[in-house]
């Protein structure tokens, strides 16, 4: 019964990703768009083997796989921190987080002229840029995070004698991992945006400097093989951050 | 089965017989809200002797969970101060009291049984023999076979259930409980009430029982304390002198009926 449907799911799925490509491709082959333009998947698909398969483009691509990381790597701890800091003390948390709330609602894109001047136009820039990206939804996430967790069982906690460490470790840290992971996970698509962005405005090397080119250069199946490598990869991210974020909440949504 | 597990503990001969087990004196508290002050108790002078069950009755919003809050050590009252087997209360002490909560407060991430075992974790006794204890109170409360469930898995009244094994986990010598017993249906109150009763027998635990349930109170306790409508005030102290062991049959004696319509003329008055 569950496995039929779990089957017809799949069925549905899978119609709809050919019924996707097929539209493409008729619609390229038909004249319906411009095929210089609209390249169709049957000479965008070989495409992305054979991008994959050169050791040129790999090198772009493991430039921009290493921004990600690194800035990912230095924006999970500093937003985390600054989100637990703002929440933690009632001052801090009073006089600085609506400065929070403000940038995160400012387009960051309109600071990238200033981190070029800050850090020039390479690799450290291109990481600044991604943790500025991802920083404010994860310091937010964060502390509503600790806002989130359930008085009644911190008081719980304090009936029974819990040290603060293991108020921290038994109370907080379970209630607030899911709710963390899910900033992390926002984060991180506001980074890979960032940084691809950032290598497409100016730069030497990664993704976005090859996209750039291409499009200017008219190289539409290379262009359209590698938007489907980017999407894969932020899918990927994304992917494993939501397995994560599942487990870890298990207990959330019955 | 039964809830008394741990190694026989001596009756409250450690605390001298005259020492009352909880001593409330003068306890005034108000609350600071966004909209001012809330005055939710005035004036409780209150004392129990160890070893008495002790029933707390009153409108809803009188301060009955507030009071226990600052018997527990968990708030401190704006004045007036508590003393437990004649120390002061300044902050909460597991192993000399116990508190069920009025609401179920589960870890959502534990299994029922690592909840029942929380307050055996938080002083490190090793999983194997806590989670040998939680189970067999799990299955005291009725919930053999639920030990690896999770809280979203359970009824309101099977929670319910598992907060209260937790209270005696620790087998404390002074236990509150707020309502433990209210999202259960009456065969399980009855049960349970009668189990509570049997350990209490057993070891003379000090009990303070908080319950909007007259007939409860009457079957359950030695003594109860009726409370005011906000501010709380002690409005009277009513001796239950039924013979123990209590048994069901008593609830149709027309000496249970009078003492509970002594309670309820109490309270009825108050709203
Ligand atoms: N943290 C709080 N902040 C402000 N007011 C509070 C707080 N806790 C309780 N109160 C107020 O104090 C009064 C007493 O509350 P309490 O919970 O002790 O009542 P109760 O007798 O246990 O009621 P019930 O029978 O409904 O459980 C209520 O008027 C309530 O609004
Ligand atoms: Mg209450």
């Amino acid at each position: 019964m569950r496995a039929a449907r779990d089957r017809r799911v799949l069925l549905a799925q899978a119609s709809a990703v050919l019924g996707f490509f097929l539209l493409w491709e008729g619609a390229s082959r038909l004249g319906l768009a411009d095929p210089r333009l609209l390249p169709p998947p049957t000479l965008v698909l070989p495409k992305v083997a054979e991008l994959l398969a050169d050791a040129g483009f790999r090198r772009h691509l493991w430039v921009t796989v290493r921004e990600l990381l690194l800035a990912g790597v230095i924006a999970a701890p500093l937003g985390v921190g600054i989100g637990l800091a703002l929440a933690e003390s009632p001052y801090l948390g009073r006089a600085f987080k609506p400065f929070f709330h403000f940038v995160a609602a400012v387009p960051k894109s309109v600071f990238l002229p200033v981190f070029i001047l800050l850090f020039g136009i390479g690799f450290g820039q291109k990481v600044a840029f991604g943790v500025f990206q991802a920083l404010f939804v994860l310091v937010i996430a964060t502390a509503a995070a600790v806002a989130a967790v359930p008085d009644e069982l911190l008081r719980l906690a304090r009936a029974n004698g819990a040290t603060r460490w293991q108020i921290w470790t038994e109370i907080h840290w379970n209630a607030m991992l899911p709710l963390i992971l899910e900033g992390l996970r926002l984060g991180m698509i506001f980074n890979i945006a960032g940084v691809i962005f950032a290598e497409m405005y100016v730069s030497r090397a990664g993704l976005g400097q090859r996209f750039s080119t291409w499009g200017e250069s008219f190289r539409m199946p290379e262009l359209f093989a590698g938007v489907l490598i980017a999407a894969a990869l932020s899918i990927i991210v994304n992917e494993t951050l939501r397995a994560l974020e599942r487990r870890a909440g298990a207990w959330r949504t019955p | 089965m039964s809830l008394d597990l741990a190694e026989s503990r001596q009756a409250p001969s450690a605390m001298t017989q005259d020492q009352p087990a909880i001593e409330v004196r003068g306890i005034t508290h108000r609350y600071q809200t966004g909209r001012g002050e809330v005055l939710a108790l005035r004036d409780i002078n209150l004392s129990v002797a160890p070893g008495r069950f002790v029933g707390l009755v009153g409108p809803s919003g009188c301060g009955k969970s507030s009071l226990l809050m600052m018997m527990a050590g968990l708030v401190r009252p704006s004045e007036g101060s508590v003393a437990v087997a004649g120390a002061p209360v300044t902050r909460p002490a597991p192993e000399r009291l116990g508190v069920v909560f009025q609401e179920a407060s589960l870890l959502p991430w534990r299994t029922a049984l690592e909840n029942v075992a929380f307050p055996l974790k938080l002083r490190g006794v090793p999983r194997a023999e806590r989670e040998a204890r939680a189970g067999q109170l799990l299955h005291l409360v009725g919930l053999k076979g639920f030990e690896h469930r999770h809280p979203h898995e359970l009824s309101g009244g099977m929670k319910q259930r598992v907060a209260i094994a937790r209270g005696f986990c620790q087998d404390p010598p002074v236990l509150l409980m707020d309502e433990p017993f209210a999202a259960l249906d009456e065969q399980t109150r009855m049960t349970l009430g009668d189990e509570l009763l049997r350990i209490w027998d057993r070891h003379r635990k000090t009990v303070v029982f908080v319950t909007h349930g007259l007939t409860e109170a009457v079957y359950l306790c030695d003594e109860v304390v009726v409370l005011s409508g906000r501010p709380g005030e002690v409005l009277a102290r009513i001796e239950i002198d039924l013979p123990r062991p209590r048994t069901w049959e008593m609830m149709a004696t027309e000496h249970f009926g009078r003492l509970r319509e002594q309670i309820w003329s109490l309270i009825r008055r108050q709203a």
